[in-house]
């Protein structure tokens, strides 16, 4: 189908954006890359009545490794451009490998990292990573900037805590100590397809080889990506043990209330997904004891 | 701010040269290259960004046609299947080793496959066949199995490194 | 006519010649449907139905007809007053169908059926004032479950016909009840096939140019069969046939679901009648999905009675077919189902068998033919009933299909359901296959393959291996269609003219879908006349152009347009040596064509051109006797055979993560004799397509209805098309049995790979599983059919109900889950 008929402001920058966001309010919605919005246009599931193209804004392109927030991703970024970025790739491996997940090269190279987020598909790995990473989200508002932390950010599907009027203004991925191990894993019927389940594990252990830190972040099988909580305590202060680790996986569900559909049931969700969050553990454990040597 | 209802200019580079129109906002570029300039070669087989026969070249890089306005690509260089020989009826190489595999039978995803592996194999000329697979699988083609593209695909590689070195 | 594949070998025939078509598709300069825009041509948009079973109760378009850019709304109100009502019955005794008609008329049947069409400025602006539409359903009981459908006291989707029973028959001969009591052992399956369909990437289309004055319509279409529509158009929209013009150039991709008159199409048309102006309609892919035909919907229980040693005795099956909506005009909802039943004993010795079918009228979007049409659930059946009773038995898969298949022998052979095979070379194929394979398919302990499972298994797979053994209906005679009233025909004309300049041009009556019919023309007309493949120019498409033909369907064009072409061609060439004759004052009987040369026989420097010859047949008629038939463009026809079969084997190896359930094919092999090959590159193509799309069947496609009738696979997010890297490279391997009953020794070759890669891929997906003790038994493999499988199999209880639909049972019209 085509699109519905809407009015296109290219904005110069954040400031314009949310000017033009608080001028047209609710009928107004920010166009980055398109690959989520359009698609939804087009099946003339939204028709807002105002485009802000946020993609030429001058101080919403790049993003750069910072000492506190790790790395901040601006808004007009490309999933490809980041993915491919040597810096990125060398400092926090597991962004690329993330992004390389999503959809196919040709959807990566228009689509933004942040109109992911802002987008909050449950079975997306972009907020997964975020969630992950315990990063945050920059929000811009005609009144406020703030920062959002991400397990406060995603309400549920394709829901988020933007206000009105506001705008994912950039991310900020933080960054991973040297001796983490991190996997990325996903269930799905056909490459680039979304996850009938998938998980980023990250853990991290001391010179004792305990576990100091255990991330695990699912996604595609909820409302909105979750962390595994009850499976993260368990390792915490554990040594990564094969009985350890299958006994998180056990648990990674647990509280997580598991949303099927008609690609794959709840319980194959959980089944198979409990399957997978203990293979990633064991990856990331793997890198997590080379890293360990090499340190 | 473009009025939604009134065509307004949009000016870019397509296969090297030159075009202006006026379209809405709403004209997707494959839209704007099929209807506006008359490049039908470009395909629309979703329109939801799913099958990859619209893919073209936005500055370089390969996009989907149907999820990229044409008032984004104001100013821009595109390139399409209408491009790839240049002028003439000669093919480009990697249009003969689609001819020579027999890498279509419809032809109607042909343009996107052609486009998505020109620029994968620009950026990786050492691309494997598994590795080919892979990077297009963003491109659907309900006649071949695929075979006979990763065939071409594959040896326009391999002669790409050739070169390359 | 064996001597006809020596003749031809040496020739264009049988080479890999690159694909004349090609060069201008590669270039971008391929014409599709949408890409001719008439002057003042308006474009179409269709507000369809969103609910399954309804009584349109209002519907109202003023304020779609005020808006903006909007020409015209019409609805059945105004179509039906010049278009009259079709269904396709072919005269299968009581097969029944509602009516059908361009838009829905006083009910809707299927989520997707048209109800009004808007005609604008613009697609965009259609499609926007399709939204101002507005419609009141009542919504009536949705009939999802076509067991259900066929229940007494369901709710009826025609009230005229008094039940949702479209069709009822069995088939078969011998005494099967014998053969069952004095069986050693039977098998028995329950299996099913999912709705599907062809999913071709170019969408359809209608570019329809009514001109009022001399009420002729040109209609620019994505189709198999112009000459069929051009027929049926006129006929409903109360044209003379001669002023309906049907143009098809490339079309992308057919398979069989273009080769149907469709609401949608005659609705452009007719609105270009109302209008006086071209209309253009473009299918979205929302559209294509939900209105496209669709096919496979089979649920099915056979059971074989076997000997102890494994010899089968006797089959018997029962098939439910989910018809959907309406009966598709002119190929109708029922043939798949005919063919299921009828191809299942395929290239075995069955000596009796019954088939019982009956197909269900239901709220689906209609059910057609789609490449394989009926083979795929047909061979599926027999060949998963195989794979358990060699368990049964103890016995090599490969062994007890050996033990079963027909032996050159007994060629000719009339199957049990009255089938013919000509030829083939059903235990050849197999060997054949079995040797690329290298392995025993069930080695025993310690053998290569059970050391292959035992490493897939150490790394976490299940590794299995299927066979599937087929023959393929192709080229079908009238007795398929136009002797039950259908406008299809099995003959087919070409037309061939040479140039005054010795160049060749070929009309061919059928049109290309993209498989490469103009190449493989070409070939023949090459051989045939004599002349270099270089100098020949091929068109078709256009029924204003070109003399008649009955379309692209049941892998028949090569046999029938190749046949018609051949024919053509001796003609031309008989005169074109009877010009020579006189002019080199010689026995045309001794001069022969080559190279564009004609030549006397023992005379190796008299030399004449073809390009000399048509000059002067043109040209310099002076220098010939009046007497002579001096035109060098000759129509061409041929009717080809009955049928006939190709045949041969697929294997596939598949390995099953445990984790997830997902299926991966490893490697896949066919061994196809498709008779002679007139390009084997071509044919390769065919294979390799139609086993993409049997694995799609087997492992992703379903078309997904709810409950209620709503479809949930409306776009390609959901309904799962095999991309790159689901898929193997094959190994393909010709045999070569020329059919004794068609003009080249051609049997057709498009649908082999669909119909057998289903039942290869699921046969290997439980040899996988049966070392878990698990099966699956419904397509497509979805990775939660299989993890289920494997948990209940080992005792773990999987609490959602199972997603497989209830399937018919032995002697009862009751079901069982």
């Amino acid at each position: 189908m085509k699109l519905p008929a809407f009015a296109y402001h290219r904005a110069e920058s954040l400031d314009d954006v949310v000017g033009v966001l608080a001028e047209y309010g609710p009928d107004a919605r920010v166009l980055g890359g398109g690959q989520s919005l359009l698609p939804v246009m087009a099946l003339r599931m939204s028709a807002p009545a105002v485009l802000v193209d946020i993609t030429g804004a001058k101080d919403l392109t790049g993003h750069a490794f910072r000492a506190t927030d790790g790395l901040v991703v601006s808004a007009a970024v490309t999933a490809r451009a980041l993915e491919t970025d040597r810096e990125t790739v060398g400092r926090h491996p597991l962004i690329p490998a993330c992004l390389a997940q999503v959809g196919h090269v040709e959807i990566r190279t228009r689509g933004t990292v942040c109109g992911s987020v802002a987008h909050a598909d449950p079975a997306a790995e972009v907020p997964a990573l975020l969630l992950a990473l315990d990063g945050s989200v920059r929000v811009a508002g005609a009144r406020r900037r703030r920062r959002i932390a991400a397990r406060d950010f995603f309400v549920g599907p394709y829901t988020t805590a933007l206000d009105d009027g506001e705008v994912v203004a950039g991310i900020e991925l933080p960054e991973l100590p040297h001796t983490a191990g991190w996997s990325i894993r996903e269930i799905a019927r056909r490459t680039g397809d979304f996850a009938l389940a998938g998980v980023i594990s990250v853990l991290d252990t001391d010179p004792d080889g305990r576990c100091r830190d255990a991330r695990i972040a699912v996604f595609g099988v909820a409302g909105t990506p979750r962390r595994a909580t009850a499976a993260e305590e368990i390792l915490l202060g554990r040594s990564l043990d094969d009985a350890t680790l299958a006994e998180a996986a056990r648990h990674s569900f647990d509280g997580i209330e598991i949303i099927g559909d008609l690609h794959g049931s709840a319980t194959y969700r959980r089944r198979a997904g409990i399957r997978l969050v203990a293979r990633s553990l064991t990856e990331a454990r793997a890198q997590t004891a080379k890293e360990t040597v090499r340190a | 701010m473009r009025d939604a209802t009134e065509p307004a200019p949009v000016s870019l580079t397509v296969n090297g040269r030159p075009e202006t129109a006026r379209v809405t906002p709403r004209t997707t570029l494959a839209d704007f290259l099929r209807h506006e300039l008359g490049l039908t070669g470009t395909h629309l087989g979703c329109e939801q960004g799913v099958c990859g026969a619209c893919t073209v070249r936005l500055d370089g890089r390969p996009v989907r046609g149907c999820l990229t306005l044409a008032v984004q690509a104001d100013g821009a260089t595109v390139e399409t299947v209408e491009g790839l020989a240049g002028d003439g009826s000669a093919l480009h190489p990697l249009q003969e080793k689609f001819w020579r595999h027999q890498a279509l039978q419809c032809g109607f995803c042909t343009p996107g496959f052609l486009i998505a592996a020109v620029t994968a194999v620009e950026e990786n000329p050492g691309l494997s066949r598994d590795e080919v697979r892979e990077r297009l699988s963003g491109n659907i083609c309900r006649c071949t199995g695929y075979q006979s593209i990763v065939d071409a695909v594959a040896e326009y590689a391999a002669e790409s490194r050739e070169v390359g070195a | 006519m064996n001597s006809a594949k020596k003749d031809l070998t040496e020739g264009w025939v049988g080479r890999r010649v690159k694909r004349v078509e090609d060069p201008h598709i590669l270039l971008g300069r391929g014409r599709y449907t949408d890409d001719a825009t008439p002057t003042r041509c308006l474009h179409a948009a269709f507000v369809r139905s969103p609910v399954a079973h309804a009584v349109i109760s209002a519907l109202d378009t003023a304020e779609a007809r005020r808006a903006t850019g909007v020409v015209a709304v019409f609805t059945a109100d105004e179509l039906n007053r010049i278009c009259g009502s079709w269904k396709g019955l072919l005269d299968w005794p009581g097969l029944a169908s509602g009516d059908q008609r361009p838009l829905a008329t006083g009910k809707v049947c299927y989520v997707g059926e048209p109800v009004a069409i808007v005609v604008a400025r613009s697609r965009a602006i259609a499609e926007d004032a399709a939204e101002l539409v507005s419609v009141d359903y009542t919504e009536l009981a949705p009939l999802v479950d076509p067991l259900v459908a066929l229940e007494p006291g369901s709710t009826l989707v025609h009230d005229e016909l008094g039940s949702n029973l479209a069709f009822e028959a069995t088939f078969g001969t011998g005494d099967v009840a014998a053969a069952f009591a004095g069986a050693a052992e039977i098998v028995e399956v329950g299996l099913s096939t999912a709705r599907h369909t062809a999913v071709a990437m170019e969408p359809r289309g209608a570019v329809a140019e009514f001109d009022p004055a001399s009420r002729s319509l040109t209609a620019r279409l994505s189709t198999q069969a112009p000459h069929m529509l051009q027929s049926t158009y006129a006929e409903l929209l109360g044209l003379r046939e001669s002023n309906v013009r049907i143009i098809t150039d490339e079309v992308g991709g057919a398979f069989g679901m273009k080769a149907h008159v469709y609401p949608d199409e005659v609705a452009t048309c007719a609105a270009s009648i109302l209008l006086g102006r071209p209309v253009k309609w473009i299918s979205d892919r929302i559209e294509s999905l939900q209105s496209d035909t669709q096919a496979r919907d089979e649920r099915i229980t056979a059971a074989v009675a076997l000997a102890a040693d494994g010899t089968i005795l006797g089959l018997r099956s029962e098939i439910d077919s989910d018809g959907g909506a309406y009966s598709v005009y002119p190929r109708s909802a029922v043939t798949e189902g005919i063919q299921v039943a009828t191809i299942m004993p395929g290239p075995y010795r069955v000596p009796a068998y019954r088939g019982h079918l009956r197909v269900a009228i239901t709220n689906k979007a209609p059910l057609a033919v789609y490449r394989g049409v009926g083979h795929p659930p047909a061979i599926l059946a027999m060949e998963a009933l195989l794979d358990e009773s060699a368990r049964r038995l103890g016995l090599d898969p490969a062994e007890i299909r050996r033990r079963n298949l027909i032996r050159p022998a007994e060629l000719p052979y009339t199957s049990v359901t009255g089938h013919v095979y000509d030829s083939g070379s059903h235990q050849e194929s197999l060997e054949k296959l079995l040797a690329m394979l290298g392995s025993p398919v069930d080695g025993p302990a310690g053998s290569a393959l059970a050391e292959r499972k035992a490493q897939a298994r150490a790394r976490g797979r299940l590794l299995g291996v299927g066979l599937a053994c087929f023959v393929e209906v192709t080229a079908p005679g009238v007795a398929f269609y136009g002797a039950r009233g259908a406008p299809i025909t099995a003959h087919d004309q070409v037309e061939i003219r040479v140039e005054p300049d010795g160049s060749v041009t070929v009309l061919l009556g059928t049109p290309g879908q993209g498989q490469g019919l103009h190449t493989t023309a070409a070939q023949v007309v090459a051989d045939q006349l004599g002349v270099p493949f270089e100098t020949i120019s091929v068109i078709s498409g256009d029924t204003r152009v070109v003399p008649h033909g009955t379309g692209v369907w049941a892998s028949r064009s090569a046999v029938v347009s190749g046949g018609a072409a051949a024919s053509a061609a001796r003609e031309v060439r008989q005169r074109i040596l009877t010009i020579a004759g006189h002019l080199l004052e010689a026995d045309p009987a001794d001069l022969e064509i080559k190279d564009g040369s004609v030549r006397v026989g023992g005379a190796p420097h008299v030399e004449l051109s073809v390009a000399e010859i048509a000059e002067i047949a043109h040209w310099r008629t002076n220098r010939l006797p009046p007497e002579l038939r001096i035109g060098l463009s000759v129509v061409g026809e041929y009717s080809g055979p009955n049928v006939t079969f190709n045949n041969g084997a697929h294997a596939a190896v598949v390995e099953i993560d445990e984790d997830s359930g997902l299926v991966h094919v490893v490697d896949y092999l066919c061994v196809e004799d498709c008779g002679v090959l007139i390009n084997p590159d071509i044919v390769d193509g065919q294979i390799r397509g139609g086993v993409a799309q049997g694995i799609g069947g087997a492992l992703y496609e379903r078309l997904y209805y709810d409950e209620t009738g709503q479809l949930l696979t409306s776009t390609l997010l959901d309904y799962l098309l095999p991309t790159g890297p689901e898929l193997p490279d094959l190994r393909i391997a010709h045999l070569e049995t020329p059919s004794p009953n068609t003009m080249l020794g051609v049997k057709g070759a498009g649908e082999a790979g669909a119909a057998g890669a289903p039942a290869a891929v699921h046969n290997a997906v439980n040899d996988a599983l049966s070392q878990v003790g698990a099966r699956v038994w419904h397509q497509p493999i979805t990775p939660e059919r299989v993890l289920r499988a494997i948990d209940e199999a080992a005792g773990q209880d999987w609490p959602e109900p199972p997603d497989i639909p209830s399937l018919p049972r032995f002697g009862s019209n009751a079901t069982v889950r």
